[in-house]
């Protein structure tokens, strides 16, 4: 299977740090501490692997460095932003222009076409040609003949590439998958990883949490997380 | 893509909950549109009911007014003046009196200002064998009326007989199988048949009417009779008779007045006492369909709103369902950077359509209701179809608005994170 390209420059190349997290903890129900005084730094053309045993914190960690969950202590800075300076909606006006997001199970509208669902993304932040670009990453990514099919008439890689291309719609700065080839098989993960090189190779950083070994091979950089911390 | 067409997109693919919430909401509007219309067929089956019972009550009124009109110009209140001193009781036993007075009683009547009877009527009545056939007759001797002095005179009441003639009763006629035309002998004089009457059931039917001077001949009773008859008295009061007697005292002392007639009081008496019955009846009615009234009044007054909140009840739990169904969804929209109040307008303007639909769906199952004569009429005013169709889908997203906030308020990272 071809490599898909990802036609696009865009990204900022001025920062040196896109993302970073300082002293981050997180505790659920007072017991259990997830992110135990993380930080770190995820510079331009980064991708990192963030990888460790189950319930050590990872898929926790992205929540944090993403803003879908508040830190009880710490901060995480995108682009100079402080992301839980801000409030929710405009956290959440920065995670659309400049966060990704990816799951291990593609998380698609079930409702809606594999188009519709790369357009989701503009439910956030709307933008000109939108169809155009949608149309344009599905082709890019091999799935220009199933724009109008559900997401339960496509397979689990190709469901995941939907799911890329939604995240890289907008162009985001940091991309951030939990276990994006968990379900998938060593050619579609083969193809999403090369995604992300690709994404990284332009200026952007990508952190993946995965337990994948092949996975991690092809980041750049590995991060290690153990009881919620970095080891 | 709009949050519009993702809603709508959703709707189509989850038909069974939203339809059950259409349902619901059309449920509720129909009940609550049942009530009211209910209420308005109601009092329009009232207004129909008491309308046309007054109507027929006019109507009845109208016709026993006229019948007691009449009775009163045939029957007026008739009343019988008879002589000083007669037993009354031989009156009332035997229907006429054994004692007379002078015929010019009646002139002397006639001559005065009496103001309560308009027509007087000497006769002279006796029970006598009738040799000549054989049986016991009631003889009454008649002459026109005596015309008021002090009023026009007027056309009398009842044809006086002929000198020379008789008027037969029935039975008389039957029996004797005698004819108008026919000549018969009275207490040993010649007299011809002037007319017969038709049968009366009634003492009439015995009895031979001929001239009063005649009778008072044949009865050796020259000058006198033992009766007046006055018709048509007009009586201020319902003592009518009381204000007769009181007259009559005035200007022939001694005399005494009795009614001849109750049938006109039986029938102006039958009469208020069919109006006090119609009144009351239609009172019962009405009273009736005001306590029916009362009682849909008090059921749509608990109905409608137990409705109303169970609808809003089950959509709400429908939308609690639904956002259950859909936490990951919702978790994956906060993480493209979709808002809550996006997230919550999502769920809100979905339970708005439901509202909507529902009344939309109950709108026309009114209107083909409308078509159907069985049923009630719908006749929503425009407000009102206006407060249902925009009050529906506002309750509707009343209910919907707890499980809604709580999809909008959810950490999503609660909704994503599975490690």
């Amino acid at each position: 299977m071809p490599l898909p390209l990802i036609p696009h420059s865009y990204l900022d190349m001025t920062d040196l740090a896109v993302i970073s997290a300082n002293n981050l903890m997180k505790r659920y129900n007072d017991r259990v501490t997830a992110v135990n005084a993380v930080s770190l730094k995820l510079e331009p053309g980064e991708f990192v692997a963030l990888h460790g045993p189950s319930g050590c914190g990872k898929s926790t960690l992205l929540m944090l460095l993403a803003g879908l969950a508040r830190p009880d202590t710490g901060s995480v800075t995108i682009s100079g932003n402080d992301l839980f300076s801000l409030s929710a909606n405009n956290r959440a006006k920065l995670r659309a222009r400049h966060i990704g997001f990816i799951f291990q199970d593609a998380n698609l509208l079930p409702y809606s076409s594999v188009l519709e669902n790369v357009l989701a993304a503009t439910l956030a932040t709307p933008r000109a040609n939108a169809r155009e670009r949608a149309t344009q990453l599905l082709s890019d990514l091999g799935l220009g003949d199933r724009l109008t099919h559900k997401p339960r008439e496509l397979s689990a890689g190709e469901q995941q590439r939907v799911a890329l291309a939604r995240a890289l719609f907008h162009e985001p700065k940091v991309l951030l998958a939990d276990e994006p080839t968990g379900n998938l098989d060593s050619d579609n993960a083969a193809l999403v990883l090369a995604s992300f090189r690709t994404h990284a190779d332009r200026g952007g950083c990508v952190l993946m949490v995965t337990h994948d070994a092949t996975a991690r091979m092809a980041a750049s950089r590995a991060i290690e997380m153990k009881s919620g911390v970095i080891a | 893509m709009s949050l519009l067409s993702l809603v709508l997109q959703e709707i189509r693919h989850r038909k069974g909950n939203f339809l059950l919430g259409v349902l619901s909401v059309a449920i509720a509007v129909l009940c609550i549109c049942g009530t009211v219309l209910g209420l308005r067929s109601h009092d329009r089956v009232t207004e129909s009911l008491t309308g046309a019972m007054e109507a027929a009550t006019q109507k009845e009124m109208a016709k026993l007014e006229d019948e007691i009109r009449k009775s009163m110009k045939g029957l007026g209140f008739n009343i019988f003046i008879y002589p000083d001193g007669q037993d009354m009781s031989e009156v009332y036993s035997q229907g006429y009196a054994s004692k007379t007075m002078p015929e010019s009683y009646v002139q002397t009547l006639a001559d005065s200002n009496i103001v309560v009877v308009n027509h007087l009527l000497p006769q002279l009545t006796k029970k006598v064998k009738w040799p000549e056939r054989e049986r016991t007759v009631l003889l009454i001797g008649v002459r026109g009326e005596v015309p008021i002095a002090h009023r026009d005179p007027k056309k009398p009441l009842i044809e006086p007989v002929e000198p020379g003639t008789l008027v037969l009763g029935y039975e008389l006629a039957k029996s004797l199988s005698l004819n108008p035309g026919d000549e018969v002998a009275l207490l040993g004089r010649s007299f011809r048949i002037a007319k017969c009457h038709p049968e009366r059931g009634s003492i009439d039917d015995i009895s031979i009417w001929l001239n009063l001077a005649e009778a008072q001949h044949l009865l050796d009773a020259e000058g006198q009779i033992n009766a007046i008859l006055a018709l048509e008295c007009n009586c201020a009061s319902l003592d009518r008779l009381g204000e007769i007697r009181k007259e009559v005292a005035q200007i022939l002392p001694g005399t005494q007045v009795i009614e001849t007639e109750s049938k006109a009081l039986a029938r102006a008496e039958a009469r208020n006492l069919a109006s006090r019955t119609a009144k009351t009846q239609l009172a019962a009615l009405q009273a009736d369909r005001a306590s029916l009234r009362a009682g849909r009044e008090r059921l749509a007054a608990w109905l409608s709103p137990l409705v109303a909140l169970g609808s809003m009840a089950w959509i709400a739990f429908l939308t609690f369902s639904n956002v259950r169904e859909r936490l990951t969804e919702i978790g994956t929209l906060r993480a493209l950077g979709v808002t809550s109040p996006k997230i919550l307008t999502a769920f809100l303007s979905r339970a708005a359509i439901t509202g909507l639909a529902g009344v939309a769906l109950a709108s026309a199952l009114l209107v083909i209701a409308q078509f159907s004569p069985e049923l009630i009429q719908v006749n929503l005013t425009a407000s009102e179809w206006l407060i249902l169709a925009t009050g529906a889908p506002l309750l509707a997203c009343i209910a919907a608005w707890l499980p809604a906030l709580h999809a909008a308020a959810t950490d999503p990272a609660q909704l994503l994170r599975h490690d």
